[in-house]
């Protein structure tokens, strides 16, 4: 429900914007905004209130779903494509209208318009955050730790985020805009990992394999923060290169640096030495059966030789791509203005 | 701008196509149980889902000691998870009858379950199970009107966005206040097309991905095992395969079934379309999966066989097949304790409300006025000697006062019901405690039949509700002396 919420207060508050430069006198609010079908409003308040459409519209369509294929235990179905799909869109939205004030910001020259950059910046930098762990979020069946010597993950990570990070290092304009969202990510999930455990709980459904007596985190998170800290060093030292040169050496840095930390990292995760209350691989779900692999502190299907190096290679690739998009994508970004 | 369209609309059209199927059971989910907890008597009626995971609704009628709170809890019926339950979720009494309860539980996974009333009354707490085979059953198709809202949504969706990408191109980055140039106009038509053509590929992909989806889906609705009849002179081999999907969590054996009063299958043969032929008999296992035995002298035709076993985890299962009897097949005597009818075709009219039998006796049911789909009733039937007093020589049958199977008569449904519900004996004993996979056959048939030294009365109740309206033919069996009699009535069901 709290979910939905957010969609329900993006289509108002943007809605209200958009009905409120559309019929208003405002000349200020009217000279920043943009025409969409016939309304004008900022760009960002479209697209955040297309996300909130998009988001009441999966509500149906999910509860269909369950109805019809019943309650799923998957993350990634097309009704929760589209529900994450819309609260993305409601993400980027409020980004694009901090941004375009940022943007306006950067361009003037007077003393208090740079203290507002500094402030929609870091503004910027947590929504920015928030999108990292939204899609953290959205590929945990992927990153689960027993699946981190898979390629599989690497794939997944190597898609979603040096977009992500791009994107946002070139909109921002901050020097380590990928180390700080990817710590934002850190500092929340284990905060949960701390946090969580002091809440008494118990299973509301069955089966239950395991019981469980207090709210349960998820995953100690990945070590995402070295790969942005090695992007952002890269991206400092490569301003004169190619874009294409940047996205290529971008990709496969990340997945480099990447596996280097977190396979040795993961080893240790399903190690008798990380079971305690910070790395937090002593709870486990009450679905979690005895002789499953989380229980067993297995890896799932490991890749070896030749099949992990086509499927790193592979992520690298993927990498390389989402790079340039994010490059593109936030440089053009950084010219909004509306 | 047309192509979004059609793939949106070619989307929800492939909602509307695809056709549900009902196979669980043999098209009756519910579940109807009379139960005893200590001095508490419920009438247990779970309306179970058609998908897994899904919410089944349970309803409870209480006779006997008043009840003050019901508590229920689903559990699977065996292996670790039925060692933790979760928490317990409190049926309401409704307020114009105190006596009934309702409350609704989620059923997670597929498999075989129990619901689990703690129930608490004058006479303290007592707990009782009834075990529930949770299976997806079908899948459901989109109704008309959600359909066009959600198309129309969609189409909002798409076309909104182009004109954010138009936007975005002709004027979000222009200094405030300035006019987009005929340029950028022109550039953001292009985007426009752009951005929709892209959209078209993305909701063709997402058309894909549903379809492999809804397939995934199919594959877990559940079909019973499938059997295959071989039928030489009259000795009829049912051999039972073995179901192997990709996950061994939902595979099923065709060897390890559990003794159902006594008894690894319960077949019912009942010759179509006429129905006029009955036969409840009792196969032996011959080897793995392959249950046989010597038919008795069977009028020819085509006969419809329903098989019911019990798997080790309590699974129950109606094994469906058809044969088809020769004429003149050799015949040999029918076996202690099974049972035949020959009722009149159902095209000579509907049945009454008594059953004259062969050997004079007489079996009475006190058929209600009018029945009606998804109503729990106690259907209850007497037996009467030729003198029409009640008959005086009672035995149990099978370990119970009596066996009843419902049969819709285009084959759609058939249950097979105990005076306990429909839930297998089995099945109900796992629930309640008695570990019968590890017990012999011994034991199992010394506590199928708990009434063994208790009178038995010529008066059975069946609780049971017809799962949709249409026609019936209902087969009743109970004993006397050595005779095993089959009763058979017509029901019209609203």
């Amino acid at each position: 429900m709290a979910i939905y919420a957010c969609g329900v207060l993006a289509a108002i508050i943007c809605g209200y914007l958009i009905v409120a430069t559309t019929f208003g006198h405002s000349s200020r609010l009217k000279a920043t905004s943009v025409n969409v079908l016939g309304f004008r409003a900022p760009l960002g308040a479209f697209i955040a209130a297309w996300g909130g459409i998009a988001t009441l519209t999966s509500a149906p369509f999910d509860n269909w779903w369950h109805a019809a294929y019943g309650l799923d235990v998957k993350i990634v179905s097309p009704p929760h494509t589209l529900l994450i799909l819309g609260l993305r869109a409601v993400g980027v939205g409020i980004l694009f209208l901090i941004l375009a004030a940022m943007n306006r910001a950067a361009t003037a020259d007077s003393p208090s318009s740079k203290l507002s950059f500094k402030t929609l910046q870091l503004l910027f930098l947590y929504i920015g955050g928030l999108i990292v762990a939204g899609q953290m979020f959205f590929l945990m069946e992927y990153t689960w730790d027993v699946k981190l010597h898979s390629a599989s993950a690497y794939i997944a990570l190597g898609i979603a985020l040096p977009l992500v990070f791009a994107m946002l290092s070139q909109a921002s304009r901050h020097r380590w805009a990928a180390t700080t969202t990817a710590t934002i990510y850190m500092v929340f999930a284990i905060a949960e990992i701390l946090i969580l455990p002091l809440f008494p709980a118990q299973p509301k459904l069955g089966p239950v394999f395991y019981p469980v007596t207090h709210l349960v985190p998820a995953k100690f998170p990945i070590l995402i923060f070295v790969p942005a800290i090695a992007l952002d060093l890269l991206w400092q030292h490569t301003r004169a290169w190619k874009p294409w040169k940047v996205a290529l050496a971008s990709g496969f840095l990340f997945i480099a640096v990447l596996t280097v930390v977190e396979w040795p990292f993961a080893t240790f995760l399903l190690s008798k030495a990380s079971e305690n209350r910070f790395f937090g691989t002593i709870y486990f779900d009450y679905n979690s059966r005895p002789n499953g692999i989380d229980r067993m502190r297995l890896f799932w299907e490991p890749d070896h030789g030749l099949d992990l190096f086509a499927g790193l290679l592979r992520a690298a690739i993927y990498s390389s791509i989402g790079t340039w998009i994010g490059l593109s994508f936030g440089r053009w970004m950084r010219s909004v203005q509306r | 701008m047309k192509l979004p369209i059609r793939a949106l609309v070619i989307v929800f059209l492939c909602l509307l196509a695809a056709p549900p199927r009902a196979h669980a059971h043999v098209g009756s989910k519910d579940v109807f149980e009379q139960v005893t907890a200590g001095p508490y008597k419920l009438f247990v009626t779970i309306r179970m889902p058609t998908v897994i995971p899904g919410v089944a609704t349970v309803e409870v009628r209480s006779s006997g000691t008043p009840i003050s709170s019901i508590h229920i809890t689903p559990l699977p019926l065996t292996g670790e998870a039925s060692r933790h339950p979760p928490a317990a979720d409190l049926m309401i009494a409704t307020t114009a009858d105190p006596a009934f309860f309702t409350g609704s539980i989620w059923l997670m996974a597929t498999g075989s379950w129990q619901v689990r009333f703690d129930v608490t009354g004058a006479a303290g707490t007592q707990t009782v199970a009834v075990p529930v085979p949770a299976v997806a059953i079908s899948t459901l198709t989109m109704q008309r009107g959600l359909g066009i809202t959600l198309a129309a949504l969609g189409l909002f969706l798409v076309l909104s966005m182009a004109g954010i990408v138009a936007a975005s191109v002709r004027e979000a980055r222009l200094e405030p206040g300035a006019v987009a140039s005929p340029s950028r106009k022109r550039r953001a038509i292009f985007a426009t097309a752009g951005s929709l053509a892209f959209m078209a590929i993305v909701l063709w992909g997402g058309a894909k991905w549903w379809n492999v989806e809804a397939a995934s889906y199919s594959l877990d609705v559940y079909h019973p095992l499938t059997v295959e009849p071989l039928l030489s002179g009259n000795q009829l081999d049912l051999n039972v395969l073995a179901y192997k999907p990709d996950s061994e969590r939902r595979a099923r054996s065709n060897n390890d079934f559990l003794p159902d009063h006594g008894h690894l299958m319960h077949l019912y043969a009942i010759r179509e379309p006429e129905m006029d032929a009955a036969f409840h008999l009792h196969p032996v296992l011959a080897g793995p999966g392959d249950f046989r035995i010597s038919l008795p002298a069977m009028p020819p035709g085509q006969y419809a066989l329903y098989g019911d076993v019990v798997h080790a985890n309590g699974f129950p299962e109606t094994l469906v097949a058809k044969i088809t009897i020769p004429d003149n097949m050799p015949g040999g005597p029918l076996g202690e304790e099974d049972a035949s009818a020959h009722p009149q075709p159902l095209s000579q009219g509907q049945l009454g409300g008594s059953y004259k039998l062969p050997d004079g006796y007489v079996m009475v049911w006190d058929r209600p006025s009018s029945i009606t789909a998804n109503t729990a009733y106690a259907f209850r039937f007497h037996l009467l000697n030729a003198d029409g007093q009640p008959a005086p020589d009672m035995q149990p049958y099978l370990g119970m006062a009596g066996h009843a199977a419902f049969v819709k008569t285009d084959g759609t449904v058939f249950a097979h019901t105990h005076p306990e519900g429909s839930a297998a004996m089995a099945s109900l004993m796992l629930a309640n405690g008695s570990d019968s996979s590890t017990s012999d056959n011994m034991d199992m048939n010394k506590m199928d039949m708990p009434m063994h030294n208790e009178p038995i009365s010529n008066t059975v109740e069946f609780p049971y509700g017809f799962p949709s309206s249409g026609r019936y033919r209902i087969f009743v069996q109970m004993k006397h002396g050595s005779t095993v009699e089959t009763g058979v009535f017509d029901a019209t069901v609203l």
